[in-house]
């Protein structure tokens, strides 16, 4: 029972940070159109910021955790001030763009920082026992912070008159522009809150495992497979295609051995583009 | 007139004296010249820079220049009165097979390099056999899991000069059956890198021989990111003894605090070579003891640290800021492969590795050694030295207990 519970709420660590991320991901392809597959160096910066914050400022945890997505979200900002602005008009370009990044971001991190092993120093240390089953304390504080971010997030988009430009932006960005909506302020701000969201997954998890400058890479693609379940342009969706995926690499890889969770995971995202290719929540294409 | 003749004899004598001593004088014209005229042999360095194995071997590269530096101040070698002196020629295998394979024929084609030091993971390895064995240059391994491909008859140019798994196994064991004589039965976690079955069936020999019982053995994937899943399985056989055989501190410190979490407080021995001050970094010093390791310590104070390796950790400290464990690796490639060289007294890669198999004794950082393998591996290319084994204690301090003589038949 107690194993059982363990796994259940590792899972749906998992699957927090996983939606942390994917929603980012997701955020700039709705109102930028925008591929932007250095998503997962965002997620690997921030754990790195977020180390550094911590250790060499001697900052408490939590604070170099929000001081990290603070950096990494004015970091996005200017990546899409300076540099996906000018290429949004043509995907291939934006594309390379987005893959030139990614190397030169991880080539940069294993350059200067890459080499000594470094964990993120925990926000809530140690163990805890709740109705007789031990956890640890970071997985559950972790899960927590991502619970409360998503729904903070999701409350932004649906309830506020940002999330709702962000929404028309998403929609038809040209009528958007018309209705006085500043398109370019509206993915600006899209692309710093997404690199905030993964600065701040790629904090929590790091306190959970060691970094490296190759972590984002997985996140990268957990964060495709989560957006293709759930469907282009399905922000709630992705609530749903993260816990599966959560679920299933916390509960698969205990009975198979090798990559099997993986295969399990992307054999559901192919399946769901052949049968459904709009994704359980998307919209049809 | 005799007083001018004794005048100007004496002058005429003092030139010459002066003449004479400022021509033994070496000078720095002279030093140059010395260099100059020795010559270079280029030393290729195989190490990932990229990718997911860059956090150790960008370390082991880092100690191959650090030898290689150390071998040249030191005068270099002389081979039949000729001096010379090394190159380090590095090209990352980025991780994988095919960066392995095309690194080694840029070593071998385009740097035209004859001996080269690395790699660690067995498919790198493997990958690069095929170029340096045809290209009949000699490579100096990091490590072998001891899959047949990496090290066998065939691969007479591939040599071992560092301590791996295999030594590894059974010290570990030891002390294990030593300090917790009522553990009966051990669960086995190792990478999924094409060695897990090899090693598993060489773990539960060895763990047999010691009257204890391996009852699972589960395998991660190199890019398994959270371990929890992994080590429940382990868990869930319900061992007395965690024995984690292969790995790196970044995966070895997650196994290890999710075992801790999941509350295993049992021994985790480990059958490698991973640094136990970053382990105690990464897992957090309540969570790591009792644990042992073959890595070493650190403390240039304790007499059990050999000179070869305080050296390397000073100088390591000076050049690079910051010693690495992975220097040590490094540094005893080159050695080994400086070592043959003089032996043989040529630079022909047969006579060198002939040369080399038939050495009665050669010298690594962690002590005297011997070549040995030839019943294990089918070849002597393996060099036999000790092994450590150095304890967190539950403080967080790290400990050398001892070293272990390792031999393989």
């Amino acid at each position: 029972m107690e194993v059982f519970t363990q796994t259940i709420i590792n899972g749906l660590v998992l699957a927090s940070i996983y939606i942390l991320v994917a929603l980012g991901f997701a955020l700039i392809f709705s109102v930028m159109q925008v591929l932007n597959f250095a998503h997962g160096s965002m997620y690997m910066a921030g754990a790195y910021v977020c180390y550094y914050w911590g250790f060499a400022l001697g900052l408490p945890p939590w604070a170099a955790i929000a001081m990290s997505a603070v950096v990494l979200a004015l970091f996005g900002v200017f990546l899409e001030k300076f540099c996906f602005r000018f290429l949004e008009k043509n995907f291939n370009r934006t594309l390379m763009f987005a893959l030139a990044l990614i190397v030169v971001m991880q080539t940069a991190a294993d350059v200067t920082v890459g080499g000594y092993v470094k964990r993120v120093p925990s926000v809530l240390p140690g163990l805890t026992t709740i109705a007789g089953i031990t956890m640890s304390k970071e997985r559950l504080i972790a899960c927590v912070i991502a619970v409360f971010l998503l729904l903070a997030v999701f409350f932004l988009i649906r309830k506020t008159t940002l999330g709702r430009q962000m929404r028309a932006v998403a929609l038809d960005r040209d009528a958007a522009s018309l209705q006085g909506i500043n398109a370019h302020r509206i993915a600006a701000l899209a692309f710093g809150l997404s690199a905030g969201l993964a600065a701040v997954a790629g904090g929590l998890m790091g306190s959970i495992i060691s970094l490296n400058t190759y972590m984002g890479d997985t996140m990268l693609v957990k964060a495709i497979t989560l957006v293709i379940i759930a469907g282009m342009g399905s922000i709630g969706g992705l609530f749903v295609s993260g816990l599966i995926v959560g679920l299933v690499d916390a509960i698969l890889p205990i009975f198979i051995g090798g990559a099997g969770s993986e295969v399990v995971a992307f054999g559901f995202a192919i399946l769901i583009l052949v049968v459904r290719p709009q994704g359980l929540f998307g919209q049809e294409i | 007139m005799r007083m001018d003749r004794m005048k100007l004899s004496g002058g005429l004598l003092g030139i010459v004296v002066l003449i004479v001593v400022s021509l033994l004088l070496p000078s720095p014209a002279m030093a140059q010249q010395k260099k100059a005229d020795a010559k270079i042999i280029k030393i290729g360095i195989l190490a990932a820079l990229t990718g997911f194995a860059s956090a150790a071997e960008v370390h082991q590269k880092d100690g191959a220049l650090l030898a290689i530096d150390w071998l040249n101040e030191k005068g270099g070698i002389t081979i039949k009165g000729q001096k010379y002196l090394f190159e380090g020629v590095v090209e990352d295998n980025k991780s994988t097979a095919e960066g392995a394979k095309a690194a080694a024929e840029k070593l071998v084609y385009d740097h035209k390099v004859k001996f080269i030091a690395g790699a660690t993971i067995p498919y790198i390895n493997i990958a690069a056999a095929p170029v340096t064995e045809a290209a009949k240059v000699i490579r100096a391994l990091n490590y072998v899991c001891d899959t047949p491909e990496e090290l066998n008859a065939k691969t007479r140019y591939t040599f071992k000069p560092n301590p791996a798994i295999r030594e590894g196994i059974g010290p570990a064991l030891d002390y294990l059956v030593e300090k917790f004589p009522k553990v009966k039965t051990i669960a086995m976690i190792t990478p999924q890198d094409g060695a897990e079955s090899v090693l598993g069936a060489i773990c539960d020999k060895e763990a047999t021989q010691r009257g204890l019982k391996q009852v699972i053995v589960v395998a991660w994937p190199h890019d398994t990111a959270d371990f929890y899943p992994k080590v429940t399985q382990l868990l869930a056989s319900k061992p007395d003894a965690i024995f984690i055989v292969n790995g790196y501190e970044q995966a070895t410190a997650p196994i290890l605090k999710a075992a801790r979490e999941m509350g295993f407080k049992g021994p985790a021995p480990m059958g490698n070579y991973d640094d136990p001050y970053d382990i105690v970094k990464l897992t957090g010093k309540d969570y790591t003891a009792p644990f042992w390791t073959h890595g070493w310590s650190r403390d240039v104070n304790d007499p059990q640290l050999t000179p070869e390796m305080k050296e390397i950790i000073k100088r390591a400290e000076a050049k690079l800021g910051k010693f690495h464990q992975w220097n040590f690796w490094g540094w005893t490639e080159v050695w080994a492969i400086a070592q043959a060289i003089e032996k043989a007294q040529s630079l022909d890669t047969t006579v060198v590795a002939n040369t080399w198999r038939k050495m009665d004794s050669i010298k690594t950082p962690y002590g005297p050694g011997k070549m040995c393998g030839e019943k294990t591996y089918g070849i002597k290319n393996v060099v036999c030295s000790r092994v450590a084994i150095t304890e967190v204690l539950p403080d967080g301090n790290v400990k050398h207990i001892k070293w272990v003589n390792v031999n393989l038949p």
